[in-house]
């Protein structure tokens, strides 16, 4: 374990910088620092179940994907309203995950992340059957939502503080609940279910509802990003590549942190950005990254941090 | 629909399970065995299909160029296990996850630096370009034929190392419990770099194989490499008998599907439920069967 | 030399995103680079590039900063690189836009951002109609307008049952059912198969099994090569006669179609045989660059820059005056490489449909026979639907 106070400077930190993104002043940077956090809250929902479950979902794509499309569809239907739309679309992915996380965690391991690829897979084939919403291409949304004149968030830095606001308030829930009683279940239940079930705690409920919170969660990531691009489509948002990356992410962050993640994100995009502007094939260089993490890195780039401020 | 026309489709379907099979072979062995998952498979079957059209191109011999690509690939997935996957042994799924998923990444590039982007072309050998008479009506494509003979051969083959010699004896007791076979004496690492390399080989071949039919071009490996994935967990990771019953079920019933479900649905509904058979029926079976259709002691 | 000159450009562009000058014009081409579709981006490329080239890098006779943008083929990225060159790169004119799923992310948050958006390939029917925008131009084609012509063709070809078979997404819905109201026959199926789908087997077994008298179909790029070599596989080329759109077969998929393709028929806006002279200036100097002929996406993206060039010549270099600037484009005076072109009330254009058939020259090699105009000053089905603001 690591001192308490290394993860508080790097926490303030980090506070801060998210802070100061929007005097840069530049539209540009200020969207891309919007998308790493939305990519990162996503990225949180993943770690609440690899990080203290230990289960590895390769469908997150889908409650992501339900959240945004949830948001898209009833904007489109003329429920421009935030308080409403929101909420809603959080509740879409969450009874979603509900559904898919009861009949999935009846399997284990390898099963479990190909189930859940199998559950994410028939959604993002039902999305691509929705001719009204334009099949495989998406659609755009009329209008980004509104909070009754409260915040208008096209413009950018509005929109930068509320997504900063709901990723801090994710991540102190997150660090809650994986600290309290429930976290301690949680872990319990990934290290050594049988002693847990021994003492007379099923770890399946408490798994479900590790499930259903990280599918929520994703589904309000899908939402605001829907709101970002003002575009919603099978492709980019429920695809297994996303939850591939979504995972990547995570891994590469350091899992079981809930703040690597969030580094992972914005790494991940980051390099991407950068990569890609340097050469077109910036996956031939990409690719290695990927693997030097692995083999020089043992548990991620926060743990990496934590560990140089401990120093 | 007629009966001469449902044999015909069976056969579409029987020579798609096939070329799953032949990918799901490695895949099963590479983690029942040796616990790592792999994504890197689907660039094998990728690169199989370059290397071919590649030293076809340059020896202008399809058997010289076939016999140079199953060497190339070999080859490739020593070295591959030698300098990625050992090390990744050691390391959790997660890590393996990640690291041969930056291999794709990376082959997929290369491929594209070596090569360009532009779909490439290999040649149908000319005695095998024609149509074979399977029954009155219906002439089948004698390629497509031609390669599902093939792949029953190479199951045939398998199902001869893996249950008569002493290799394949090493390798079902290395599925179950790999101490026993450190305490027979065995170097296990060596087992592990054979295993390693058969599975490449054999998407390799898959890939050779397939590129003729369709186009070759960079990427193709990931949508075959998720239905073998499919087709491995539905059989059971870790049992080759599995994974020939689940890619022929994959096969026949994808096939079916495609052909079925629109007719019966219309378009829309029926091209979303054909595009979901082989997810609906991999829920379907781990909901019944959690470790699939034939469970081994691994995985 | 292109690619090293994009990353100046960026490197320029992010050291002074202060704003343009007058005298200045920062033209995005936004297209796939990367990615499976990124065979036809990299055509787009080939068309702009020399068009580039023979304005000596001056469009409209300003100095031009080119912003090269990759959408990889995906409408997420697409809208992400439009935020881009809006933002970052503050364009005030963008191309490319090469497929209708990427146009339709990325062109709203253009010409939200301000930007005027030229359209040189894709051409979805809802941005004919209801959602048609007075700073978007697509110079290319309508999505119907080259499927209505084939299907005509088939009919007067004499073909009585007709088979139909198309991607399943929005433009391969449009292409395919245009050449079903085009033909006057019996539609024998009309089957649409994945995207991704590159094994036709089931597909084609059935389609035989019909035995209609033509095929038509929808696929590009690599689906293209996969359905045309398993058609010949078949046994069914030559058998049945296969009709397509121009995408469906063209010289950077010869190599890989090979004489899988010989006699297609396919419906186009333009062919290279066309004989005006502004289409010999462009076919000349990309023989003489690329040792091939073009094809009709590199053509489509040459033709838009010769159509911004006009456009911003005749404002004489004012970009700020978009009202003039709209009004130059509406009168697209410039020399088409399809010969006579115009835009409609809906910026879409009125053009004639040429027929092209799939042929071997006296050397062997494959080439796009231009048989003749199937349809003369096509208007598009949308054009009433759309509310232009005056």
């Amino acid at each position: 374990m690591v001192p308490a106070t290394g993860r508080f400077w790097i926490l303030a930190a980090l506070l801060l910088i998210g802070l100061l993104v929007p005097l840069t002043g530049d539209t540009f940077y200020i969207k891309f620092a919007t998308r790493v956090m939305i990519y990162g809250m996503a990225a949180v929902a993943i770690d609440i179940l690899l990080g203290y479950a230990g289960l590895i979902s390769l469908g997150h794509a889908a409650f992501f994907g339900i959240g945004a499309y949830a948001a898209g569809m009833l904007t489109n239907a003329g429920v421009v309203s935030a308080f409403l739309t929101w909420p809603l679309a959080v509740a879409a992915a969450l009874l979603a995950a509900l559904v898919i996380g009861a009949l999935s965690l009846r399997t284990t391991g390898l099963y479990f992340i190909m189930i859940t690829l199998a559950f994410a897979q028939m959604v993002y084939y039902v999305a691509q059957s929705l001719r009204a919403y334009g099949g495989n291409d998406g659609f755009s949304l009329v209008s980004r939502n509104t909070f009754a004149g409260l915040i208008d968030i096209s413009n950018p830095v509005a929109f930068y503080y509320l997504v900063l606001v709901l990723l801090v308030a994710v991540v102190v829930f997150a660090m809650r609940a994986m600290n309290a009683g429930f976290g301690v279940v949680l872990r319990a239940s990934r290290d050594n279910s049988d002693r847990l079930e021994a003492v007379g705690v099923p770890p399946y409920p408490y798994r479900l509802a590790a499930f259903a919170i990280s599918g929520a969660i994703a589904g309000l990531a899908g939402a605001l990003l829907a709101n970002l691009n003002q575009y919603v489509a099978p492709q980019g948002m429920l695809s297994w590549q996303v939850s591939a990356e979504l995972l990547v992410m995570v891994i590469f962050g350091a899992a079981g942190t809930i703040i690597g993640p969030i580094i992972g994100a914005a790494i991940y995009l980051l390099f991407a950005e950068i990569l890609s502007e340097i050469t077109q094939h910036w996956m031939l260089l990409f690719g290695p990254l990927l693997i030097a993490r692995v083999m020089l890195i043992k548990d991620g780039v926060y743990a990496l941090l934590l560990r140089a401020v401990a120093r | 629909m007629a009966p001469a026309l449902l044999l015909e489709q069976a056969f579409n379907g029987v020579q798609f399970g096939m070329m799953l099979f032949l990918l799901a072979v490695g895949v099963t062995l590479i983690f029942g065995i040796m616990n790592v998952i792999n994504l890197a498979h689907g660039s094998m079957f990728m690169l199989g299909s370059y290397f071919l059209m590649q030293w076809i191109d340059w020896t202008n011999s399809y058997a010289a160029g076939v016999v140079l690509a199953l060497l190339g690939i070999g080859v490739l997935s020593l070295l591959l296990e030698r300098t990625i996957i050992r090390p990744l042994y050691r390391h959790g799924h997660l890590d393996q996850v990640l690291a041969t998923f930056g291999l794709v990444l990376f082959f997929n590039e290369l491929v594209v630096v070596l090569w360009g982007r532009d779909p490439l072309y290999i040649a149908i050998p000319s005695i095998l370009s024609g149509q074979v008479r399977l029954f009155e009506g219906a002439a089948y494509p004698a390629y497509r034929l031609a390669i599902t003979a093939v792949a029953a051969l190479v199951g045939v083959a398998l199902y001869f190392v893996i249950a008569k010699t002493r290799l394949g004896m090493l390798i079902r007791a290395g599925a179950e419990k790999r101490l026993v076979v450190e305490m027979m004496g065995v170097d296990i690492s060596r087992i592990y770099m054979l295993i390693f390399a058969l599975g490449g080989v054999l998407a390799g071949l898959a890939g050779m194989m397939t590129g003729p039919l369709l186009a070759v071009h960079p990427g193709m490996g990931e949508p075959i490499l998720v239905l073998t994935l499919v087709v491995v967990i539905i059989g059971g990771v870790g049992s080759i008998r599995g994974a020939l019953i689940a890619s022929l079920l994959v096969g026949v019933l994808d096939t079916f599907g495609r052909v079925l479900l629109p007719v019966v649905f219309g378009t829309g509904t029926g091209n979303a439920l054909s595009n979901m058979t082989v997810y609906i029926l991999m829920a379907a079976i781990l909901l019944w069967r959690p470790r699939g259709l034939f469970p081994s002691h691994a995985g | 030399m292109y690619g090293r000159l994009c990353i100046a450009t960026f490197a320029a562009a992010a050291l002074w995103s202060g704003g343009a000058g007058a005298q200045e014009l920062r033209l995005g081409l936004l297209t796939a680079l990367s990615g499976q579709l990124s065979v036809a981006g990299a055509e787009q490329k080939r068309g702009f590039d020399i068009a580039v080239e023979q304005l000596g890098g001056k469009i409209g006779g300003l100095t031009t900063e080119i912003i090269v943008a990759d959408d990889k083929g995906d409408p997420g990225e697409a809208a992400q690189a439009a935020n881009r060159l809006i933002d970052r790169d503050k364009v005030q004119i963008v191309t490319g836009l090469p497929f209708s799923h990427t146009m339709m992310a990325s062109v709203r948050p253009l010409l939200n951002g301000g930007a005027f958006v030229v359209g040189a390939n894709a051409g979805p029917s809802t941005l004919a109609g209801e959602g048609c925008h007075p700073n978007l131009f697509v110079s290319s084609f309508h999505n119907d307008q080259w499927d209505i012509a084939v299907g005509e063709y088939m009919s007067a070809k004499g073909h009585k049952r007709a088979y139909f078979m198309g991607m399943d997404y929005q433009a391969g819905w449009e292409h395919t059912k245009a050449a079903i109201r085009g033909f006057k026959g019996e539609k024998v199926a009309e089957v649409y198969t994945p995207i991704k789908q590159l094994d036709f087997s089931a597909e084609l077994t059935q389609l035989r099994a019909a035995n209609p008298d033509a095929v038509y179909v929808f696929y590009f790029a690599s689906s293209a090569v996969a359905f045309a070599r398993q058609y010949a596989q078949a046994g069914l080329l030559g058998r049945i006669p296969l009709y397509s759109m121009g995408a469906f077969s063209d010289p950077t998929l010869f190599p890989a179609q090979g004489d899988s393709v010989l006699g297609v028929v396919m419906s186009e806006s333009w062919n290279h045989q066309l004989d005006n002279p502004a289409n010999k200036r462009f076919v000349e100097a990309y023989r003489a660059k690329f040792n091939r002929d073009p094809t009709g996406f590199a053509a489509r993206q040459y033709d838009a820059v010769m159509l911004i060039d006009s456009a911003v010549r005749a404002v004489k270099g004012n970009l700020t005056d978009q009202d003039a600037l709209r009004a130059a484009f509406r009168k697209a005076d410039y020399q088409s490489v399809r010969g006579k072109f115009r835009f409609n009330t809906n910026h879409f254009p009125i053009q004639d449909i040429t027929v092209e058939e799939v042929a071997k020259n006296e050397k062997g090699q494959l080439y796009s026979k231009l048989i003749g105009v199937a349809i003369n000053d096509q208007m598009d089905p949308d054009y009433q639907k759309c509310k232009m603001p005056k």
